[in-house]
């Protein structure tokens, strides 16, 4: 929306629509909100020097649709769901869940694509989105199968390794350059550009920041739900297995040779499942359950993700099992199924959806590592 | 006047039970004011002043008390609870227990020397109820200086004789020969035509689960606005002396967080009207006895309704220099060494987060009516504890014809609308028995 | 009381640590036992207490007192209540004295040493006048059985309803041609579905069907003499020109050449000269506005039941009543031209405009429209008029507007769901039970913003946009806005002032009439005999006015239900021996209590003791000492003023 200067002072034009938006994405009690400011004390992060507190004026934001301020906001990001908020908020009102909702809502901005924007607003979007990649998938593994060996499992034979590799290679960079586009975004809404930094400092910074929050997402630990934090790590390090071994390793995977229970790939590709299993299942769990304010509401987003991560996994837990017992029409059958469910998964996912928060997470800490350094602010 | 025009009870002798009572005699009619305390007052009686004017609240409300006696319509029955009421032919059969007192109050003349006298006291004694029980009193008590009925009580539960048999130390020591150990439960019927209920308010539970954040109970420095009331008031259990629980020392700063136990979904949604004017008051009240303190107001709105009120906000913050911060505490923590509170909010007018050390806090409680037993057996009382009105537009009348309700039992408010729902009831008594009168004639 | 012994108690109050924070009591007392004639002198911590009292009663019995003195509060407080013991005792009542020692010095000198010395010397002082007291006899006045009630507002008719039910005789004298108020044009009562001319029509329904109330509308009270039990006022009834014969056919409407502003529709349309206030006013009858009627005669000549008559005259009327009830109202404060864009744009209203647009009986029949248009974005902006929003606001806060302006905002919601509605506000004083319309506005999406710098409001061409700094984020936001509501509060009535010409009452800085104790007596008018009701003494919402009108019944009827009152005896009295006749005295009294009489040949004053409201006036003027003012004759105030030289 328009924003303009005047008289020397920044004056924002409010969007009414954008509470609506919100709701739809899931900021259930956003409206019962009566501006306390409890939850903002409650929050676990909101004693750290340099952040501008929150939730309460973010959902104050989107209450009186300042969509300008919202789009420039990192406090979203630098949320961790925790749920604290929620827990003594009294009216009611879920911030933690307004947070969620909004964290949606910048998801979908942030995609220039426009795809995003479906996936969020639309009911089953992603369900038609999914079954035209799925279907495509299978078109082109049809195309390009390998021979269907039937007397033993030659799942290289069956599913050449160049052409998978090759595929998933293609994907990859395809998903990863458009994530990238849309972290370029999500940068110049944040942080708009580094005006007083020098371009070193800033690359210095990124090495520092974004591995390090990418592979332990320390943050969570401060959240009073502590089993939180490690459902994450199990889910996150179970996939991260998994994708080292059929991605870059591929070629070291998808062979011919059956399952060893002691060579270290083996191993691996066990321990990866087991991780899966169980962090997806206790996800999973809890949503049903409702255990706590975090897992109350799931948008249709979060089935969608949590859905087709089960379904991936699954597939791909069975292909092991049927690989190792020696069936082979069973295992092409299954690992064909897990191609076709891999690639709307990690396609809609990963660049457009849920998963887009693997990047945007590490990156707003780094982003707001850069605001701090251009307000001069020591942290 | 010398023939009584009618019969009414009075349930609940604060404020407005008091001014329906003297505005029905006054009338013609015959009222008997039935009160659970041994004395009449109410909560009234336990305030040191009254906002925004700081009158002295018991120069205010100890003559009409005294006025209650003197007229010779009402009938002062006190130390007693209504158990239930009938609806008989036109009116209702009510019945009274007269709970024992043990003391004849024909002949008690109050002189209070069974009170010096009483063995039972400190750690024999029992907390004080009207001090909140920040001081103990003894086993036969008056329950404050200027209690009307001006007699006393014995507590059988602390009595030593009533207890071990031994002692009678009062009987021995009583010049009018007052003291009755045969003294009993007694059930009293009484015929009335039309009932006013005026039983006032309780407090919230600061114990309650949600309010846990807050440490009552836990952090000795953390009292209700209510315990605050009692330590400003010279007949307090500190003489009026700002001392706080730990370590006996004035406080340097007190902050006090409002809205605790209303605005709550979980305890209660209303909101309490008293309290933040209450609040005000206190803190000026304390600005007085000691002016070097600093004293911290943490607020979501501040509800300056009524006359005179937004211009005492005003003369708080500007003549008396009493901070107000919009913030409601999460997080209370004590500092086990000094005992103080350090108070965790986030300062919505600045958007920062802050926290203030404070020696003493006060929580200004919410509030909820304090209906008697026999109305939630009527049916009379709404589940999340309103008391049931026949109509939206009429606050007083219940759905029970010649059942009328008045005062904080109809809802938070000041004593003003108390005193003004009082006088309203007797009107609605008035005409609710002269019309029936000139029915039954007709026919 | 010549050759008795004089024999004093003195009562040193300590009021808590109101007197004895400052003053030594315990000194003050053993001064005045050293004072001559003083018998008993005891402190105790509230003299005015139960027990407190006891202590004089019993007193007065064991020493044989025959005049008493308290040392305590001021006597506008408690001099009643000490009255009452003395006379409980069997003493004369008005041989008690009063020494203010609590506002005249406790409270008002610091200096421990200094007040403690003051009180001493106030003290004696009062204690030399109680020599001189003399016993006085409450006079008795005869009360008639009959109120009045100024205002035919809710308030009012609920008082005259409740009196009139308990069987008294009730006028009802309304300045306007027709009854109901402000309420009557309040189509919903805190969104409970109540109907504020509904309200009113029950109310006058029941009140014309009864014998005992007679009713005047477009009538002033002009006069208003004597005291509690005997009112003497004359009411002036301004002429219609239009009689119970009109049939209410409006013929007379369409001829009528002149239109204005509806000032019952708050401005939201217009009437002729000629008019009927509202759907269901009371009288139904037309009416004349004599301020803006050319006398054309054109509606003369239309009318078919003959009704109108230009040239009746006004009529007065006489009454006598025992009690007179005061429910005179409000008006709605009125922005300035320019203030938040009012008088600028037909999209900037106010609440009560707002009020009457959402009316289904009202001139859009409900339908909220500006000009042609639904509104799209609505903002309220709150305390126009109140909190010292604007120099001519009012600084106190308005009390019931934060709850009708959720109220109407619902109401909005409920009509046009699509609309998004802003309130910009200061504080959200949804007091009590009124806090679940702010929970259920906030459940309708109503957006709220805290605003401390005034909000400004630009107007240009068709488009307004309202530009606000929230101070919960800091950040200035712009509304483009559809209609801008502003939420104006209650001001003190238009017509007040005339009004307290003649009813003896008086009104606070802020415009509102102040009452006898602002906690303790909120329905008592300071004189005795006269009650208030409603929002005349200050802001408040209809349901609480209608509890304040049976408040108000209630309080009169404790007069009305007796057949006798007693009157202090503190007024002046001729002493027939000394009275010259000059008559200075009759000129300078300001109740006209003072007549002639012919005694012994000679004509003298005389002091009608029911009128007499013992201001002194007429005792300061006479020049021969021969009025003289009981209570405070010459020699007991000299007395006084000896004692302090000493």
């Amino acid at each position: 929306m328009v924003t303009r200067t005047f008289e020397s002072r920044v004056t924002y034009r409010i969007n009414p629509e954008l509470m609506d938006k919100i709701k739809k994405l899931g900021g259930v009690g956003i409206s019962k909100c009566f501006d306390c400011g409890t939850c903002t004390v409650s929050c676990p992060f909101s004693e750290e020097l340099g952040l501008e507190p929150f939730p309460r004026r973010i959902i104050k934001y989107i209450k009186l649709g300042l969509e300008d301020r919202l789009l420039s906001s990192l406090e979203p990001w630098l949320c961790y769901y925790c749920g604290d908020c929620s827990d003594t908020c009294p009216k009611n009102a879920e911030p933690a869940e307004t947070m969620m909702a909004t964290r949606r809502y910048l998801v979908s901005k942030y995609d220039f694509t426009g795809i995003s924007r479906i996936m969020y607003f639309t009911r089953f979007g992603w369900l038609i989105a999914a079954i035209i990649l799925a279907g495509i998938a299978f078109i082109i593994g049809w195309i390009f199968k390998g021979p269907i060996v039937t007397e033993r499992v030659e799942l290289g034979t069956f599913a050449p390794v160049d052409i998978v590799d090759t595929a998933g290679i293609a994907v990859l960079v395809i998903l990863a350059s458009i994530l990238i586009v849309n972290i370029y975004r999500m940068y110049r809404f944040t942080v708009g550009s580094l005006k007083g930094i020098s371009l070193s400092k800033a690359f210095i910074e990124l090495i520092k920041i974004v591995p390090l929050h990418f592979l332990t997402q320390m943050r969570l630990a401060k959240c009073s739900f502590r089993e939180y934090w490690y459902i994450h790590l199990m889910i996150f390090y179970g996939y991260g297995l998994s994708f080292i071994l059929f991605v870059p390793l591929l070629r070291l995977t998808l062979t011919n040779k059956p399952f060893l229970f002691v060579d270290p790939l083996s191993i691996a590709g066990v321990l990866s499942t087991i991780l899966l299993i169980i962090g997806a299942t206790l996800a999973i769990k809890g949503r049903l359950e409702k255990k706590t304010h975090v897992w109350r509401y799931s948008h249709h987003t979060d089935w969608m993700f949590v859905i087709l991560l089960f379904l991936v996994t699954l597939t791909g837990v069975l292909t092991g099992i049927f690989r190792t017992l020696g069936y082979p029409l069973p295992t092409y059958v299954t690992f064909a199924l897990h191609i076709v469910l891999v690639t709307p998964f990690l396609a809609l996912e990963v660049p457009f959806a849920k998963w887009s928060h693997l990047a945007y997470r590490p990156f707003s800490i780094y982003f707001h590592r850069l605001k701090t350094l251009k307000e001069g602010v020591v942290l | 006047m010398s023939s009584v025009r009618g019969k009414v009870l009075v349930i609940g002798g604060g404020i407005a039970g008091i001014q329906a009572s003297l505005d029905l005699a006054e009338a013609g009619f015959k009222v008997y004011l039935v009160e659970k305390k041994p004395s009449i007052g109410g909560r009234m009686a336990q305030l040191d002043k009254t906002f925004p004017t700081l009158d002295c609240a018991s120069c205010i409300l100890t003559p009409k008390m005294a006025e209650v006696p003197r007229k010779a319509n009402i009938e002062l029955i006190t130390y007693a609870e209504v158990i239930d009421i009938v609806k008989e032919k036109d009116g209702f059969r009510v019945v009274v227990k007269k709970y024992p007192k043990y003391i004849d109050e024909t002949k008690c003349i109050g002189c209070g020397i069974c009170v010096e006298r009483c063995p039972a006291r400190e750690k024999l004694g029992a907390p004080d109820e009207f001090n909140e029980g920040l001081s103990t009193r003894r086993a036969v008590c008056i329950l404050f200086p200027q209690a009307v009925p001006r007699k006393a009580v014995i507590d059988p539960n602390i009595c030593l004789y009533l207890t071990r048999k031994t002692c009678k130390v009062c009987e021995k020591f009583c010049p009018a020969q007052a003291i009755d150990w045969s003294d009993t439960e007694k059930i009293l019927n009484l015929y009335v035509d039309a009932i006013v209920v005026a039983t006032g308010y309780r407090f919230v539970d600061p114990r309650h689960p949600a309010l846990s954040i807050y440490g009552y109970g836990k952090y000795q420095n953390v009292y209700t606005n209510i315990e605050f009331e009692r330590i400003l008031d010279s007949r307090g259990p500190t003489g009026g002396e700002i001392l706080r629980r730990s370590d006996k020392k004035h406080p340097k700063r007190i902050v006090f967080i409002q809205c605790v136990g209303s605005r709550d979904y979980r305890i209660n949604p209303y909101c309490s009207a008293y309290c933040c004017m209450a609040s005000i008051k206190q803190a000026v009240l304390a600005k007085e006895h000691e002016p070097g303190v600093d004293i911290v107001i943490l607020y979501m709105d501040i509800r300056a309704f009524g006359k005179g009120f937004q211009e005492f906000y005003e003369r708080a913050v500007k003549e008396f220099g009493i901070r107000f911060v919009r913030g409601r505490p999460a997080k209370i923590v004590e500092d086990p060494n000094t005992k103080n509170l350090i108070v965790y909010y986030e300062n919505t007018l600045k958007g920062t987060i802050e926290k203030i050390e404070a020696d003493m806090v006060v929580l200004a409680l919410g509030i909820v009516p304090n209906p008697p037993d026999f109305m939630k057996r009527l049916g009379l009382v709404e589940p999340d504890g309103r008391v049931k009105i026949k109509d939206p537009s009429d606050p007083i009348a219940t759905p029970v014809e010649g059942l009328f309700i008045a005062g904080m039992l109809a809802g938070p408010k000041d004593i003003p609308d108390s005193v003004a729902q009082g006088s309203a009831v007797a009107m609605r008594v008035m005409q609710h028995i002269l019309r029936r009168k000139v029915e039954v004639v007709a026919t | 009381m010549s050759g008795e012994e004089i024999r004093i108690g003195v009562y040193v109050c300590h009021c808590g640590t109101n007197i004895a924070g400052t003053v030594d009591v315990e000194e003050v007392v053993r001064y005045a036992s050293t004072l001559p004639n003083v018998v008993i002198a005891r402190n105790y911590v509230f003299m005015c207490s139960e027990p407190g009292q006891q202590l004089i009663k019993e007193d007065i019995k064991k020493y044989n007192l025959n005049r008493v003195v308290v040392a305590a509060c001021s006597p506008s407080l408690h001099e009643l209540t000490f009255r009452n013991a003395v006379k409980e005792a069997g003493l004369n009542p008005y041989l008690f004295e009063m020494a203010n020692i609590r506002e005249h010095c406790s409270w008002a000198h610091p200096d421990r040493r200094k007040a403690t010395e003051k009180a001493k010397d106030l003290i004696r002082m009062v204690v030399a006048k109680a020599r001189e007291l003399e016993p006085l006899e409450e006079i008795k006045i005869d009360v008639t059985k009959k109120a009045l009630v100024i205002g035919g507002g809710v308030a009012g008719l609920r008082a005259a309803l409740d009196l009139a039910r308990s069987g008294f005789t009730v006028y009802l004298v309304e300045k306007r041609p027709t009854l109901g108020g402000h309420t009557a044009r309040i189509p919903f009562i805190r969104y409970l579905g109540v109907r504020g001319d509904e309200l009113i029509s029950s109310i006058v329904k029941e009140l014309v069907s009864m014998p005992n109330i007679k009713i005047y509308t477009n009538a002033d009270v002009v006069s208003m003499e004597g005291g509690v039990g005997s009112f003497r006022v004359r009411i002036r009834v301004r002429p219609k020109y239009v009689d119970s014969k009109c049939n209410l056919c409006g013929e007379c409407v369409k001829v009528c050449p002149v239109e204005v502003s509806n000032e019952y529709e708050y401005g939201v349309g217009t009437r002729k000269a000629i008019y009927l206030p509202y759907q269901t006013a009371y009288p139904q009858i037309y009416v004349i506005d004599p301020e803006v009627c050319t006398r054309c005669g054109e509606c003369v000549k239309v009318c078919p039941t003959k009704a109108i008559d230009l040239d009746e005259k006004e009529r007065y009327e006489d009454i006598e009543v025992g009690t007179v009830i005061l429910a005179t109202g409000y008006d709605p404060y009125e922005p300035e031209k320019g203030e938040l864009g009012y008088g600028l744009s037909k999209k900037v209203i106010t609440l009560f405009q707002l009020e009457r647009l959402l009316d289904e009986r009202g001139p859009t029949k409900g339908v909220l429209r500006i000009g042609d248009t639904e509104p799209r974005v609505i903002v309220f902006i709150s305390c126009v008029g109140s909190m010292g929003t604007s120099p001519k606001a009012g600084s106190y806060c308005s009390r019931m507007c934060c709850s009708t302006m959720l109220s109407a905002a619902l109401k909005i919601r409920d009509q046009l769901p699509g609309s998004y509605i802003y309130v910009i506000h200061k504080d959200i004083r949804t007091y009590g039970y009124d806090e679940e319309l702010y929970w259920k506005a906030l459940e309708r999406d109503i957006r709220f913003v805290r605003y401390e710098e005034l909000p400004e409001v630009k107007v240009s061409g068709d488009k307004i946009e309202v530009v606000v700094k929230d101070i919960t984020i800091g950040e200035y936001i712009s509304v483009p806005a559809d209609l801008v509501v502003l939420v104006n509060g209650m001001a003190q009535g238009k017509y007040l002032r005339e009004v307290l010409n003649v009813v003896r009452v008086s009104c606070g800085d802020e415009g509102f009439v102040k009452e006898a104790h602002v906690k303790l007596r909120p329905v008592d008018a300071a004189s005795e005999g006269i009650y208030l009701a409603g929002s005349v003494t200050g802001p408040k919402s209809v349901i609480e006015s209608i509890i304040h009108g049976s408040a108000a019944a209630a309080r009169a009827a404790t007069v009305l239900s007796k057949d006798h009152v007693f009157a202090e005896p503190i007024i002046a009295k001729v002493d027939e021996d000394l009275c010259s006749g000059c008559l200075v005295c009759v000129g300078m009294c300001p109740y006209n209590a003072i007549s002639t009489k012919e005694t012994d040949g000679r004509r003298i004053a005389f002091v009608n003791p029911v009128l007499c409201m013992g201001c002194g006036t007429c005792a300061a003027a006479c020049p021969s000492g021969a009025m003289q003012q009981q209570g405070f004759k010459d020699k007991q105030v000299f007395a006084q003023i000896r004692a302090f030289a000493r």
